[in-house]
């Protein structure tokens, strides 16, 4: 086999190209990032007649010379390791403004391919434009295509092998003609790039600096390239695009409502709250069946009659830290789910329409209000959502104050301490908590504005493109392949620290109030008496809640309480269990359909630690410790999956930072709620 | 009556054409790159609930542009 073809795609955002590669892909559809950037980086490869290809697809990106990452993702790729064939993705719906990225992608004079993607959404717009007559303009072969629905990308394929070079179709005029051919440099995109602007990473030359600066004296020869490609994009679009009179558009009729002057906002409200709806209630049944596993995975292990070491070191040890691992990934794939869905349809540009007067206050871009509500879900994806900013500087403000937002674990705590301690405004409790994280969350994201680098390219415009109903599969896909690479990048770390936790409990051997774990408890009792904290056991439940805060009411009744002895189950009787809970789980699953639908209720969830509990805690400390108690642990450190995520965005400084930021918030408003309720 | 200079005072549902557009390279690249030029036919299509940004139309594209932003966009005056 010859060597193999290599393939990129190249378009404006919102055209299709990842439904494109998607639709090509079938199942080896390989998901990474592109080297020293958080942007996705998404391949495949497959054989074709005898060939290899290698097909890659570039970031969404209007031109190739700006200096948004996008952008220099894409100048780099192509001018270093230039493509065998480059795909020009159009939306058919939107030639001119296309075409300019594709006059421009010519000008580089690789073998091309233009695909004319969502050629129904124009149709349906009354916009015909004819593929061949477009052929006969470029002088490159036009397939038409629906990506979404995988028509047409059998000729894409086809059209690879046949690929011819495209050339430069605009006209520049006379005096940019000249400098052009006095510059006499062979590719003609870096010439025209080096006479009419500072392209980062292109290296001017002496001849290059002078002609660019005669050429300023008759116009800024950037305006003169730009013009000139525009003019083209719009003379060749009128040859080929037939436009009947559009009526008012679905998309247009969808604004009327969903960015109303004042419907907008609880509208907006209404659906992030049928997010989390849809999380808890799609997450619940699988959440309830992983416990059944690992109760049946226990009591194998405890009919095997192990030694008690051993026995304690995989029932309380591995399977409760695989577990705790496992108990991540439901939540994980449904918020990111969601999270698909709001880029692919739309909806996420209009969020940052509504919402960029507010977040303006502390200086972020509207769609930043995004990852910090997903944050309510859980911290993780919340993350990895902030990839949807473009700036990396915003990026990083976000994710700081991202783990201020009370994710679901922290409600089991809340719920458990507000029927203790406050049993007639639990409620209220919970929602002041609430509003203490977003308001500290915000404030971080304030303090840090000059802390962070900013992008030179900054500006407040963003296209809204149609609403689209996005391809299931594409989505799906999307969603499994980020919940996976959670499981592999954090399964380690949190598996770890549930092993430490268990090595601190065994340590030495005897009664848990002189294990090592209690002790490094009573010595964490020090720096939280002033927060009125004086009882260890709650001060070590801190420890197993940075590893993940769902453990921490389990940690409070094992502390209290004593360990649940695990009752032994025979291969078969487990078996039964697991496919009875399996059955169960898909009928809740099932059930939890008509539910989506309802009034938002403001009640609490009920409080489901074990009995006995609530009265031991309650006489561990008074209330206003607890209060204490609850602000410090909403606040005190992002738990071990969120740090990973953070490290592996930004970096372990920035991981470490918000760590140790996080505690010394933590602890002064602890101390502050303890002193004003005391 | 005087007539709007820039995108910022088009009253809803106008149309104007743009004359040009001012500001950094970065910020004209992309309202270039957009298909917002000189000769391009433009209006507001609404208003943000909390007053900024706006919604502009350029043929079928919409965007959202900030106030200080549309300020720099001139129009043509008729």
């Amino acid at each position: 086999m010859s060597a193999p073809l290599r393939v990129a795609t190249v378009g404006n955002p919102n055209v299709g190209k990842s439904s494109l590669i998607n639709a090509i892909a079938g199942s080896n559809l390989s998901v990474g990032n592109w080297p020293g950037t958080t942007v996705d980086r998404l391949s495949i490869s497959f054989d074709l007649d005898q060939v290899r290809v290698e097909w890659v697809d570039l970031p969404g990106t209007y031109s190739l010379a700006g200096a948004t990452s996008e952008e220099s993702i894409t100048r780099e790729e192509l001018l270093n390791s230039p493509p065998d064939v480059v795909v020009s993705v159009l939306d058919a719906g939107n030639l001119e403004r296309n075409l300019g990225l594709c006059l421009e992608l010519s000008e580089l004079g690789l073998p091309m391919v233009v695909v004319l993607n969502l050629v129904d959404e124009a149709r349906a717009h009354g916009i015909e434009v004819d593929p061949r007559k477009l052929a006969d303009c470029l002088g490159v072969e036009v397939i038409e295509t629906v990506a979404s629905r995988g028509t047409g990308c059998a000729e894409v394929k086809q059209a690879l092998l046949r690929a011819s070079a495209s050339r430069s179709l605009v006209a520049y005029p006379e005096h940019f003609q000249s400098a052009l051919h006095e510059l006499n440099e062979s590719n003609r995109w870096r010439a025209i790039s080096l006479l009419s602007e500072e392209v980062p990473g292109l290296q001017t030359s002496e001849l290059s600096r002078r002609l660019r600066g005669q050429l300023e004296q008759v116009q800024d020869p950037f305006l003169t390239v730009a013009e000139a490609r525009l003019n083209m994009a719009r003379h060749l679009t009128g040859d080929v695009e037939v436009r009947l009179q559009p009526g008012v558009s679905l998309s247009e009729k969808i604004d009327r409502i969903l960015l109303h002057p004042w419907l907008g906002l609880p509208i907006f409200m209404l659906g992030m709250l049928e997010v989390f709806r849809f999380t808890y209630l799609f997450s619940a049944p699988w959440i309830a069946y992983l416990e059944v596993v690992k109760t049946v995975l226990s009591g194998w292990v405890t009919s095997w009659g192990l030694a008690p070491l051993v026995q304690s070191f995989l029932v309380h040890g591995v399977i409760d830290g695989a577990g705790t691992v496992a108990a991540f990934s439901p939540v994980l794939f449904l918020l990111y789910l969601a999270m698909a869905f709001l880029e692919a349809s739309g909806l996420l540009a209009r969020t940052t329409f509504l919402f960029d007067q507010v977040m303006k206050w502390v200086g972020l871009p509207g769609r930043s209000l995004i990852p910090l509500l997903l944050g309510f879900g859980c911290n993780v994806p919340a993350i990895y959502s902030t990839r949807i900013l473009p700036n990396l500087g915003d990026r990083l403000r976000v994710a700081l104050a991202i783990p201020f937002m009370a994710c679901s674990a922290r409600l089991t705590v809340f719920v458990l301490f507000g029927a203790i301690f406050f049993p007639k405004n639990a409620p209220y409790v919970v929602l002041g908590l609430y509003l203490l994280g977003l308001l500290l969350g915000l404030l971080t994201a304030f303090l840090t504005r000059g802390m962070v680098p900013q992008d030179s390219d900054r500006t407040g415009i963003m296209e809204m493109p149609p609403y689209r109903f996005p391809s299931w599969k594409a989505i799906f896909r999307q969603a499994w392949l980020r919940t996976r690479s959670f499981l592999r990048d954090a399964a380690g770390m949190i598996l770890g620290a549930v092993l430490l936790v268990w090595f601190l409990h065994q340590v030495p051997s005897g009664k848990p109030e002189n294990s090592l774990y209690a002790g490094v408890s009573q010595a964490l009792t020090v720096p939280l008496a002033p927060l009125g904290i004086h009882d260890w056991r709650l001060a070590g439940a801190l420890m197993p809640g940075f590893i993940a805060k769902e453990v921490v009411v389990g940690t409070l009744g094992v502390s209290f309480l004593g360990e649940e002895p695990v009752a032994a189950c025979g291969p078969l009787d487990g078996l039964q269990q697991l496919g009875s809970g399996f059955l169960i789980a898909l009928k809740d699953t099932l059930l939890a359909v008509p539910q989506l639908v309802g009034v938002p209720s403001a009640e609490l969830p009920p409080d489901e630690s074990p009995g006995g509990l609530s009265a031991a805690i309650g006489r561990a400390c008074d209330s206003a410790g607890a209060l204490a108690y609850m602000v410090f642990l909403l606040l005190y450190t992002p738990c071990v999956a969120t740090v990973a995520a953070i490290g592996y965005e930004f970096g372990r400084r920035w991981a470490i930072f918000s760590v140790l930021w996080q505690v010394s918030v933590a602890w002064l408003a602890g101390w502050i709620t303890y002193q004003l309720a005391s | 009556m005087t007539t709007p200079t820039t995108l910022a005072q088009l009253p809803l549902n106008q149309a104007a054409v743009v004359e040009r557009i001012s500001g950094s390279h970065a910020f004209v690249r992309r309202l270039l790159s957009l298909g917002v030029s000189p000769g391009s036919g433009i209006s507001v299509v609404r208003t943000a609930p909390l007053g900024d940004p706006i919604q502009v139309q350029i043929g079928r594209l919409q965007l959202a542009i900030r106030r200080a932003e549309a300020g720099q966009v001139h129009l043509q005056q008729s």
